[in-house]
């Protein structure tokens, strides 16, 4: 055999004992706790036989504490590009089986290029972390380590989509990568975010907890909002992350790949007429609207279960990709509390910062009130969505379904934010308060005076049926031009598409700045 | 020259003890059959050692057959070009050419996109 293919023979060997990462055992191990190898995830993430595997030989340098007695190839981390229905995607994922997973100084690294890759050519980044922190041999390295790959987690948004997987422990300092990205996905039961652990919790706060509750999937998809999206297991993950590049572009100068269907765009639905209550105070179902109006139904929510008064996703409408914002009568009356402000404006600027239109469908009747919400900043975070809707330059499309009233009106994608097509259903209500608000304090003096309590309800019942006919309809708004037109409910699909259709082009900008203020 | 007794005596024996020639006739006879006997027996091992060599070259040729139907070489006497064909690719493959193998398939769709635009890699010229 020639030098030639002996050296050959020992790169397959290497190559071959690199993707082994930490080695058969750990293998094994990594499987009895129910969770898949770095290099099982990307097989299943990426489209068969795309992954270009970059720094696969890379090894760490540290000597300190014994280290310089193993180094293993990768060094706890496999990164590289591939494609996901033939889109390129950079990628990196940690190797659990080697040192934990724990962040080196070379992993930090090799993190930091496939980033920096992506950024040059445009196209996403996904993170999928398991990782047992910073190795703390590494000393300080570890930090700057990370300190590099938030940097450019911070550069690149807004540039390029960053989704984080979360596929096992994340905790201290390394949590700030994925809150930094656009979305962080979860697993269930395999998978862990939090600052502090249950073990320090306990010992500074007395607090017992366990790292489910603390931490763990559910918490984070529907306490803190962290977590966008929580998956059952890894392959559900997996597929979550795939479906929702689907509706992303590859970047801020791109939009978003139209999805051809045999929806027809003039699609009506006769349940849309009926399916406002007759008593303002009746509840009915959001998603019945949304899915009426999407192509085949078809609607991909994102903070599904974090403030469920409001509802955001993506869908596709005429083939294009849209984000939705919905408030959802059903709960809480479809109010805007400091939870759905905050799920909605950042919602909308990523749709805005990528080029995705908005399609908004209102029926609010205000903000939550009460003291827990004002000491909560209510204020602050009902600014941060209308900011949001102010700032966006996408198109904005916006259909007012029953109840507007207030600021809360404003703040959901009125014209004067910017909106570009506002209609309204003949339901619609758009008003600074509802008639039981106004009457009160319109004819207060007048009821007061009123003794009779009989005398009284039917004075007030009067004075709200001239309220009602004055402001509660879309007609004063439809009158002043703050809407474009009432449209029947029926053929809301097919007036949304048309409009997002006439605003493909749209341009509009801000005024230069170096970045704004937003009310964080 | 002897005499003619002689000469004659053995048949002047014959014609006292054997008058009629019944003895000759019966020893003649019997010598015919005797011969007869012990070539009956030569023709009939040789014919069995022949039958029982064709028998042999009959079912080798009837295994050969079978075998080259079936594709099963054991008794097929396969061509020399193929064994050395076959040695040499198992030869290389484990001693001279291990590959590093590649997918060999390139699945990014190509798609134009602004931002292969090349006017956003140019210089920015400084302001005013």
């Amino acid at each position: 055999m020639s030098i030639q293919q002996e050296k050959i023979k020992e790169l397959v060997a290497r190559r071959e004992k690199a993707r082994l990462g930490g080695g058969e055992k750990r293998i094994a191990a990594q499987h009895e706790k129910g969770k898949l190898t770095a290099r099982e995830r990307l097989a299943i993430l990426l489209d068969p036989d795309s992954l270009e595997e970059f720094d696969m030989f890379v090894q760490h340098r540290c000597t300190n504490f014994g280290m310089d007695a193993s180094h293993p190839d990768g060094d706890g981390v496999v990164t590289g590009r591939g494609t996901i229905d033939g889109r390129t995607v950079f990628v990196f994922a940690q190797d659990f089986t080697v040192s934990g997973g724990s962040l080196s100084k070379t992993m930090s690294e090799k993190i930091c290029k496939v980033m920096d890759m992506a950024v040059q050519a445009g196209a996403p980044v996904i993170g999928l972390n398991d990782s047992g922190g910073a190795r703390i041999q590494e000393g300080i390295d570890a930090l700057a380590g990370y300190g590099e790959i938030f940097e450019r987690n911070i550069l690149a948004s807004g540039v390029v989509p960053q989704i984080s997987g979360i596929f096992g422990p994340c905790a201290g300092g390394a949590v700030y990568s994925p809150a930094l990205t656009d979305f962080t996905l979860m697993v269930k039961n395999t998978s862990y975010m939090f600052l502090t652990g249950p073990a320090v919790v306990k010992s500074v706060t007395g607090e017992e907890v366990s790292q489910e509750d603390l931490g763990g999937a559910l918490v984070h998809a529907s306490k803190s909002g962290v977590a966008q999206f929580a998956a059952e297991n890894e392959e559900e993950g997996l597929a979550t992350i795939k479906r929702l590049l689907s509706f992303l572009p590859q970047n801020n100068l791109e939009t978003a790949p139209a999805r051809p269907t045999s929806d027809p765009v003039g699609r009506t639905d006769d349940a849309l007429n009926e399916i406002i209550p007759d008593n303002p105070n009746k509840a009915y179902d959001m998603y019945a609207v949304v899915r009426s109006i999407v192509d085949d139904g078809d609607f991909f929510e994102v903070h599904k279960d974090f403030a469920k008064n409001i509802i955001v996703g993506f869908a596709h409408m005429g083939g294009r990709s849209v984000g939705v914002v919905a408030n959802q009568p059903r709960i809480l009356a479809g109010v805007l509390d400091i939870a759905a402000s905050r799920k909605a404006a950042r919602f909308v600027r990523f749709c805005d910062a990528f080029n995705i239109p908005l399609v908004t469908l209102v029926d609010v009747p205000g903000f939550l009130c009460g003291t827990q919400q004002e000491y909560g900043a209510i204020i602050s975070n009902g600014a941060k969505l209308l900011y949001a809707y102010g700032e966006a330059t996408v198109p904005k499309v916006t259909v007012t379904l029953r109840k507007s009233y207030g600021g809360a009106h404003i703040v959901m994608s009125c014209k004067q934010l910017r909106g570009d097509i506002n209609y309204a259903w003949p339901t619609a209500n758009i008003a600074v308060m509802g008639a039981d608000g106004a009457v009160g304090i319109l004819y207060g003096k007048e009821l007061k005076a009123e003794t009779d309590p009989e005398k009284q309800a039917q004075l007030r019942e009067e004075k709200k049926k001239e309220y009602d006919d004055l402001f509660c309809n879309p007609y004063q708004a439809a009158q002043k031009g703050y809407i474009e037109d009432v449209i029947e409910p029926r053929n809301t699909r097919f007036r949304v598409i048309r409009a997002l259709e006439a605003l493909q082009n749209k341009r509009q900008d801000i005024p230069a700045k170096k970045h704004d203020n937003l009310p964080l | 020259m002897l005499p003619l007794t002689l000469l004659t005596a053995g048949a002047d024996r014959m014609a006292q003890t054997d008058p009629h020639g019944w003895t000759l006739t019966l020893i003649s006879v019997l010598v015919v059959f005797c011969a007869l006997l012990v070539l009956f027996l030569l023709f009939n091992t040789l014919g069995g050692v022949f039958r029982r060599v064709d028998e042999r070259l009959d079912a080798r040729r009837a295994a050969y057959n079978a075998s080259a139907q079936n594709g099963k070489p054991e008794d097929a006497a396969a061509p020399d070009a193929e064994i050395a064909a076959i040695a040499t690719a198992l030869h290389l493959y484990y001693t001279d050419c291990i590959h590093d193998r590649e997918p060999g398939i390139v699945t990014i769709r190509p798609a134009a996109s602004p931002w292969g635009d090349k006017s956003l890699n140019f210089r920015k010229k400084p302001g005013k």
